[in-house]
């Protein structure tokens, strides 16, 4: 037996089948992971390995279990999906743990949740003092969300009669020094005005952008590939780089 | 329709070619030419030792030995590898028995080793 060659075989069916039944999950198991969601994509992970390399066993059994996993997350879905009381039991809810500003330690008792978890939990989103909350719910995948105390909540133009103008969401129009077309014929523009808007940043043609976006207020950012630095700033302290 | 083929169609064919690999050994376990037919050899290197032709029974096995690395080739992707091992202990052992001129052993190797052929792939 060449195991060499059996274990790439079967290492381009676990990859390929794991791809493929990522796919058909969806975005779910990265966006929303919970404990349980996590546990399982371990375990998927799991069987796909023994797959490329358990040669005491056949392929197929350990297929047969990577699919079976597969399609149980998928019925779960389906079934959160469709019944909320379910998705409720077999998800849990999001947990209040601070309420108008106090601890709710019956609640963090209930979820076995350290109060040093909370502090922690709460200076990752940049609040250091527990004073400034309002509230504080625990999700479903353990992140915190935090409602500040309106004294603490940061300035906003709506707070001081502002109207910015609209940003929206930018297109690129040179993505690696090469135009692209379709996005420039949805920002109505022609070839022509974006040569000379290259031009205008100093820069001859697109071949020399690395990325160039435009925003719906008219903004233009453009990064060419050209990068004219004085004093370069090094984060690093190894010396074989410099 | 491109969306059908890209989403739907490539994935469902992908999987079913996998799925060929993983149960192609019951196919490929078969014999594509004579030389390549492990139960006839086995049986004939039976019925030499029963008959106690020891010579003949040898060249038999070496006949086995020769199917038996060809077969195995085309079904390693399919089968385990410790049946294959289990396979190759028992044709090792048949040739020490032979050549010991061991009948009852041999015997009792050879009906392992097909036993096993039997469940591979399976």
């Amino acid at each position: 037996m060449n195991e060499a060659a059996v274990v790439a075989v079967r290492s381009i069916i676990a990859f390929g089948s794991l791809l493929i039944f990522a796919r058909f999950l969806g975005k779910q198991q990265v966006s929303q992971i919970t404990f349980f969601d996590y546990i399982l994509g371990i375990t998927i992970g799991s069987i796909a390995a023994n797959l490329t390399t358990d040669l005491t066993s056949e392929a197929w059994p350990h297929w047969i279990g990577l699919i079976t996993w597969t399609f149980m997350v998928f019925i779960l879905q389906v079934v959160t999906l469709k019944w909320r009381k379910a998705s409720v039991y077999l998800d849990g809810e999001p947990a209040i743990v601070i309420m108008n500003g106090k601890i709710m330690d019956g609640v963090m008792k209930k979820l076995r949740y350290r109060i040093s978890d909370l502090q922690e939990q709460l200076r990752e989103k940049g609040v250091f003092n527990l004073e400034e909350v309002e509230y504080a719910i625990i999700e479903k995948d353990g992140q915190i969300s935090v409602m500040k105390k309106a004294e603490y909540m940061p300035l906003t133009a709506e707070a001081v009669h502002l109207k910015p103008r609209y940003k929206g969401l930018g297109t690129e129009l040179i993505y690696d020094g090469v135009i692209i077309e379709n996005n420039l014929q949805a920002v109505n523009h022609s070839k022509k005005w974006l040569e000379e808007k290259v031009k205008e940043h100093g820069y001859k043609d697109a071949s020399e952008i690395f990325l160039a976006i435009l925003d719906p207020s008219g903004a233009f950012f453009i990064d060419g590939y050209r990068d004219h630095f004085q004093h370069f700033t090094d984060i690093s302290d190894y010396e074989g780089l410099q | 329709m491109k969306h059908f083929i890209l989403y739907k169609l490539i994935p469902v064919v992908i999987l079913l070619f996998f799925i060929a690999i993983m149960q192609s050994g019951i196919i490929l376990k078969q014999p594509f030419s004579k030389e390549e037919d492990i139960l006839f050899y086995i049986e004939a290197i039976e019925s030499n030792i029963v008959s106690e032709q020891w010579d003949i029974a040898s060249a038999e096995l070496k006949n086995l030995e020769e199917a038996y690395s060809k077969v195995q080739k085309r079904i390693q992707y399919s089968v385990e590898r410790d049946e294959l091992d289990s396979f190759t202990t028992c044709i090792k052992k048949t040739e020490g028995y032979i050549q010991a001129h061991g009948q009852g052993g041999a015997l009792a190797e050879l009906s392992e080793a097909r036993n096993l052929w039997e469940g591979l792939g399976n």
